[in-house]
């Protein structure tokens, strides 16, 4: 038997760095530590959006679109505690660093059946998102913004105008502007006047037909239907496009000379109710100055209303903003206050007020007159006119109070209206039967 | 008696792959059930393990940092963490899920770390026969609970492989990948723990 010996086996307990084994958690280590500086290496920026509500956006869904490619995530709406809006965290991507500035605008994007046709229609799968809109620029960086109300549009793609307008009628937001009836804007805001009683309606021209819009510019509220009576002709025409027969629209007509310049930021239009309404004003470029004018009335006032037109020589020169009427125990008549507004610059060629003049036509003998304008409905309007036989010792004076109202001294219409329209008719006759 | 006392000096030794008793013999023995190889040092008993238990622990992190599922509906795209798909789970109202998901994915590995810590720091210490006992038990418990944790990964797998439509897609996130690895080590680290080591200091006690 022999003998074989056993071989030494040393077991060893110590901890031995030394081997290949520790290849693998250095891999692994590298590998995890790799994913994760990836990972928040690539994160771009988180910022703070305050709209008014939350709109359909939801967390950890919505996402921010920068010309309609998805920029950033919407990582949680919270209530903001002081104010009454929301607050929308995001997280944008890396690139769009540059373009979080202050002139990046957000808002929200919703489905919107428009005037023009649907828009937004995407939104009703994937929910609404927020828009963005932004220039590069590295400088003014910033983190937290304040979302619009409505989208917001690029200075440079158009321009801005206001109108005011008394009614509102068919006009609603995004009710389109035509000229010749193609679209060259829309409407974009309406709001109520701080004063509460006009309307105040923002609209938003392209920029290639920017050139159509100068101080001349009347816009006036496009109607279904218009029955005309001109030349002795009646013309009733309908619009033709089916979509203003549902929407409404807004057309315009513009003098083109190189002397109106175009200032619409400082210039408000007036928005009429319809064509006739809007040609009927006084086509006067210098600047315009309004007063308020009082005409106290006695007698037949009935027919005297909120808009009846103030006029001269048959031009409109004002309009009757407010009729106050109130019984006189005296007298036994109903008295009218009239509260109206006239352009007193359209007495006047150069750039005055045209208050001098009219001072000096007071003194003359004009006085206002209440004129039938339609017999058959008993609507009134004011006509200034001359006293032919004013007495001129007893020269009466236009009172101007301290907040520069007029008080315009008026002739009774009843009796004179007839007597003076009789001496009128004679003196035309005179005139034609001499010619 | 005489021969008993004679063969007591013939060592015996366990196969490490079917645990049978095997007479150790010098040079190289092969296990009489198994065939396998027995080898006789566990010089790095320990240190394989601890490399793969930090290697598992480092995939740990991003597992859990990573979305572990991209949905894809239409232009949504969604994805959940496992602890942000435990609680969304939590909040639509299946606690059983939503617990069951929880156990599997952040108990059980958890647990795992730290019963496998556990035992090798205890391997080459001093101790007593209850201890053995218990070693020998912790670790045949991470072996059992080992595969269990894929749960989750099996859960996506499934999904991504099931739902395949034109605007809906179920994407397998970076997270399962790395959640694979890191059970795959556990369960490595487990296996290369030779418990022949829990055996050693016999002599000490």
């Amino acid at each position: 038997m022999s003998e074989i010996k056993e071989p030494l086996v040393e077991s060893s307990n110590r901890f031995n760095l030394l081997t290949s084994i520790w290849i693998v958690p250095i891999i692994a280590f590298f590998v995890s530590f790799a994913l994760l500086y990836r990972h928040y290496s690539a994160l771009g920026p988180k910022i703070e959006i305050v709209l008014p509500n939350s709109d359909g956006l939801e967390a950890g869904q919505s996402v921010i679109k920068f010309r309609n490619l998805a920029v950033g995530k919407i990582l949680k709406i919270h209530i903001q505690k002081e104010g009454k809006g929301v607050i929308v965290v995001a997280r944008m991507n890396k690139d769009t660093e540059e373009f979080l500035n202050e002139s990046t605008k957000f808002w929200i994007v919703k489905p919107r059946v428009g005037y023009s046709g649907v828009s937004g229609l995407d939104t009703l799968i994937s929910g609404s998102y927020i828009a963005m809109y932004a220039k590069r620029q590295s400088s003014n960086t910033k983190r937290k913004f304040i979302g619009e109300m409505q989208p917001y549009r690029d200075k440079d793609s158009g321009i801005k105008i206001h109108m005011i307008s008394s009614k509102l009628s068919t006009v609603k937001v995004g009710t389109p502007i035509n000229y010749k009836n193609i679209q060259i804007g829309e409407i974009e805001r309406i709001s109520l006047s701080p004063n509460g009683k006009n309307i105040a309606l923002t609209a938003f021209i392209k920029k290639r037909y920017k050139k159509l819009i100068n101080d001349t510019t009347k816009f006036w509220v496009q109607s279904l239907a218009s029955i005309k009576l001109q030349d002795n002709r009646l013309d009733i025409k309908f619009t033709p496009v089916i979509s203003y027969l549902a929407f409404g629209g807004i057309t315009f007509e513009t003098k083109f000379d190189k002397n109106y310049p175009l200032s619409p930021k400082k210039h408000i239009f007036h928005l009429y109710d319809s064509s006739s309404d809007a040609k009927k004003q006084v086509e006067s470029l210098k600047s315009k100055v309004v007063k308020k004018v009082i005409f106290k009335f006695a007698g037949r006032v009935s027919g005297l209303r909120k808009d009846s037109s103030i006029r001269y020589q048959g031009f409109n020169v004002g309009a009757i903003k407010n009729v106050d009427i109130h019984y006189d125990s005296l007298t036994h008549k109903m008295n009218a206050k009239a509260i109206g507004e006239i352009e007193t610059s359209f007495f006047d060629d150069a750039n005055k007020s045209g208050l001098e003049n009219i001072k000096k036509a007071v003194e003359d003998g004009m006085r206002a007159k209440l004129v039938s304008s339609n017999p058959i409905f008993d609507s009134l309007y004011v006509d200034l006119v001359f006293l032919k036989d004013a007495n001129s010792s007893k020269k009466t004076m236009l009172k101007i109070s301290k907040d520069g109202t007029l008080y315009f001294p008026v002739i009774d219409s009843n009796g004179s209206e007839l007597i003076g329209s009789i001496s009128a008719l004679t003196n035309r006759l005179d005139q034609t039967l001499i010619s | 008696m005489q021969k008993n006392r004679q063969n007591s000096n013939t060592k015996l030794i366990r196969c490490p792959v079917c645990e049978a008793v095997n007479i150790d013999k010098p040079g190289d023995i092969y296990c009489h059930r198994c065939q396998s190889r027995i080898y006789r040092d566990i010089k790095y008993g320990t240190t394989k393990a601890w490399a793969y238990l930090l290697s598992a622990m480092a995939l740990y992190l991003p597992a859990n940092i990573f979305p572990i599922m991209l949905n894809q509906k239409f232009s949504f795209h969604d994805s959940n963490t496992i602890i942000g798909g435990v609680i969304t789970l939590w909040h639509d109202g299946s606690y059983l899920v939503s617990l069951v998901v929880f156990v599997a994915s952040v108990v059980i590995p958890i647990l795992k770390f730290i019963v496998l810590i556990y035992l090798l720091i205890n391997a080459n210490r001093k101790k007593d026969k209850y201890t053995k006992r218990n070693l020998h038990k912790l670790h045949k418990m991470t072996e059992i609970v080992g595969s269990w944790s894929m749960v989750d990964v099996f859960v996506v797998a499934l999904l991504a492989g099931l739902v395949h439509m034109n605007n809906i897609k179920i994407i397998a996130g970076p997270a399962s990948t790395t959640f694979v690895l890191m059970v795959i080590f556990t369960m490595m680290s487990a296996l290369s723990l030779d418990t022949r080591i829990f055996e050693k200091g016999r002599e000490d006690v």
